[in-house]
């Protein structure tokens, strides 16, 4: 599977380069990790300058957790991560056996937020690849593109290949591809953009997404937070959502100018009422509420008790790879 | 009339069921079939409402012989009415899952002709999923009160996840506004569920491939705002639901005015904060081992809209606090405001190798800011002094002025503050 992704993803070329460092004692701040055109990742060391170093043995085993690990941090974008892999490596190989178990190591923490921010973007691959059954010389081909935050595919496509193991399908990213004809999972090169075709469900589909929506109960900041406007695009449903903003602004001003016409008539203000623009949490809801005040108060600014902000930010904070909770 | 036309008219009147978790099943996906369950549940879109898409939810039709006041598709209402056939649902959820649009299907149904004829046609959908797609991912199935035991046994052996709405808190409410339903009914087909629940799991305990029993459980809904009952009895409810008859969740669904409504509800609908203080709530009463009755603070049997639950049982119990990060006990460190559970299990478990100050803490992703009045811990903490201060309580509580905003006509229009 690793064969065909491009070099820089590879968990098993850092493996065999970390060992090597390890082995020469490279001290972390002075092994380099680098992908260099097609060659494998490199000791970025000259091998002279190691001569005089004592040899340190790898440890006879290196915790199941690191390699877990390991292999998920390796999807991340960020090229700082193989540096940190091997620091965290270093550190269990000169005596800190139960490193990882330690979560406010800063190490161990940064390691751990990226696997996080892995996991999550694995996750919205399942959940917002759409496919479009597309005509194919035998039958039809279900393809899907999309744009994950990371080098998360090879990670994710085993679900597709269990879930939708009777079908024929393939996933392009940009960076690489996952392809599916019923046998074997094959990964392959990425690609720059969708491919072009139409698929006639979309448009029960979106009429499905656009009568679901409540426009009684709009929350732009709830719906921001769980689906950001980068994934929009791409969703068939996307080019609802500005339309279904609209109405509910429609629906919004017509009540309120009821509301008014009836306070003017019965000669008496309403209570205010108490409630608050966002909400529709469908049990996004922890033991915590109003975020907003220590701080509001402290500052001495005036801030509204934005209770869409609150929900929004724990449901990004607790909601992503969690999927939902019951 | 079209299929796109029948799916709006009965997606649109699904929508006021809340559920549309997918999670709690791992089933796994047949040999040669479509799909499978995943056991947390995957959201594959979010409403401009902020809510999750994860199943196509729907009702078989929203023609019902019934007249429940609260609910927009009573007989007397003069909505639009459509229907699909057994066979249509199941080919559409197919469809869409091939598409990776959803996890599966929530079916419900207004009752037409009579409860069994109603809860067959939903069944009959779920076989044909099963056994015609050979479907294996998520069918959540509304159990129609009333309806047969042979009936409601066999759909739970074809769904995930049975649900019976509950509908209102109390049997008074529900005799009023709801006519042709019966609290008694109700819970009978709730203990029918759990009873095969019971059965099932006790089976498998024998033999490994006897047949599931809705492995994710059962949940029901109720309507709240639609009377004056208040939220200590809404929660009483619930948590007496919970312990008899094993629900997964109760979902609570804020009222809001349908056309023409019955002159004994009210004209304006129920505060969607009210809602969400629920669901925190009864959150507390699941994961955090409160009891129903210590949760609402005042006499009159409300919640306090402006404070979540938790934050005001602190404030009211301040002598049980300040808690020790490093020594307090997991039930302890449940209580304090700011720790979910999750939180709680990281200090925990970080606590094996070191001390926790306030630095720690937020490495741990602890929101410091909001639990440090309830904390002592490794380090000064100044913080906690305002415990027995009078400002704490103000601190947290929105000035009249700020609640003024609520009014404001653009965060009326926009949702946004």
């Amino acid at each position: 599977m690793n064969a065909a992704a491009p070099l820089e993803l590879s968990f098993d070329g850092w493996r065999a380069a970390a060992r090597e460092y390890l082995a020469l004692g490279v001290p972390p701040h002075e092994a380099i990790f680098a992908a260099t055109g097609k060659e494998p990742l490199l000791p970025g060391i000259a091998v002279d300058r190691a001569a005089g170093r004592e040899r340190r043995r790898p440890p006879a085993r290196v915790p199941a957790g690191l390699v877990a690990l390991g292999r998920t941090v390796a999807c991340h974008s960020s090229p700082a991560r193989w540096g940190l892999l091997y620091r965290g490596l270093w550190r269990i190989a000169c005596g800190e056996r139960s490193l990882l178990g330690n979560p406010v190591d800063e190490d161990v923490f940064r390691l751990r937020s990226m696997a996080h921010e892995v996991e999550k973007d694995v996750h919205r691959i399942r959940a917002l690849v759409r496919f479009r059954a597309l005509p194919e010389t035998a039958g039809e081909r279900y393809v899907a593109f999309h744009r994950p935050d990371h080098f998360t595919l090879p990670l994710a496509a085993p679900f597709f290949a269990r879930r939708f193991a009777s079908m024929r399908w393939s996933i392009l990213t940009p960076h690489a591809s996952a392809h599916w004809d019923g046998g074997e999972l094959e990964l392959g090169p990425g690609v720059a953009a969708a491919p072009s075709g139409s698929d006639e469900l979309e448009v029960l589909w979106r009429a499905y997404y656009a009568s679901s929506c409540n426009p009684a109960r709009l929350s732009p900041a709830l719906l921001r937070s769980h689906l950001p406007e980068r994934f929009r695009s791409a969703l068939p449903e996307g080019s609802e959502i500005a339309s279904l903003l609209r109405a509910g602004r429609d629906v919004a001003s017509s009540r309120s100018n009821q509301r008014a016409a009836r306070s003017a008539s019965s000669g008496h203000r309403e209570s205010p009422p108490p409630e608050a623009p966002a909400s529709g949490v469908d049990g996004g809801a922890g033991g915590e509420g109003l975020r907003f005040t220590a701080r509001s108060a402290a500052v001495g600014t005036v801030r509204a008790p934005s209770l869409a902000r609150s929900v929004a930010a724990r449901g990004q904070r607790i909601l992503p790879h969690r999927g939902q909770r019951q | 009339m079209e299929q796109v036309d029948t799916l709006r008219i009965l997606s649109g009147a699904a929508r006021y069921d809340a559920s549309c978790a997918s999670s709690g099943s791992n089933r796994p996906a047949p040999r040669g079939g479509l799909g499978d369950g995943a056991s947390s549940g995957i959201c594959h879109s979010y409403t401009p409402d902020g809510r999750c898409i994860s199943l196509l939810k729907l009702l078989l039709t929203n023609a019902c012989i019934l007249d429940c006041q609260y609910c927009v598709n009573r007989r007397s209402s003069g909505v639009e009415r459509a229907r699909f056939t057994p066979a249509e649902v199941a080919d559409l959820t197919a469809d869409f899952y091939r598409r990776n649009y959803i996890e599966g299907l929530f079916l419900s149904s207004g009752i037409v002709r009579s409860a069994d004829f109603t809860m067959e046609l939903l069944v009959e959908t779920a076989r044909l999923l099963r056994e015609e797609h050979r479907f294996g991912g998520y069918i959540h199935l509304k159990a129609i009160p009333g309806a047969s035991s042979e009936l409601v046994l066999q759909a739970g052996r074809l769904a995930d996840r049975l649900s019976m709405n509950i509908e209102l808190p109390t049997d008074g409410d529900l005799a009023k506004l709801a006519p042709g339903k019966d609290a008694g009914v109700i819970e009978r087909g709730m203990r029918l569920i759990r009873g095969g629940r019971d059965q099932a799991e006790d089976e498998r305990k024998r033999f490994r491939s006897a047949p599931r029993f809705a492995p994710a459980g059962q949940t029901t809904q109720m309507v709240v705002g639609a009377t004056p009952s208040s939220d200590a009895s809404v929660l009483a409810r619930a948590s007496e639901l919970y312990a008899r008859h094993g629900l997964r969740r109760v979902y609570y669904s804020a009222y809001s005015p349908t056309s023409a409504p019955h002159p004994d509800l009210p004209a304006a609908r129920a505060p969607l904060v009210r809602e969400h203080r629920l669901y925190q709530a009864d959150w507390l009463m699941r994961f955090y081992g409160f009891d129903a009755g210590e949760i609402v603070g005042g006499s009159d049997g409300r919640l306090d809209l402006e404070l979540d639950p938790k934050l005001a049982w602190a404030l009211r119990n301040r002598a049980r606090f300040p808690v020790d990060v490093n020594s307090a006990p997991r039930e302890s460190l449940l209580r304090v405001p700011g720790l979910g559970v999750r939180a709680v299990e990281r200090i925990l478990g970080a606590r094996r190798f070191r001390r926790l100050g306030g630095a720690e803490l937020s490495r741990l992703r602890v929101p410091v800011r909001r639990a440090a009045p309830f904390l002592v811990w490794e380090g000064s903490n100044p913080a906690v002094r305002a415990l027995d201060g009078p400002g704490l309580e103000a601190r947290f509580r929105p000035r009249a002025a700020q609640l003024s905003l609520f009014q404001n006509t653009r965060a009326a229009v926009t949702g946004e503050l």
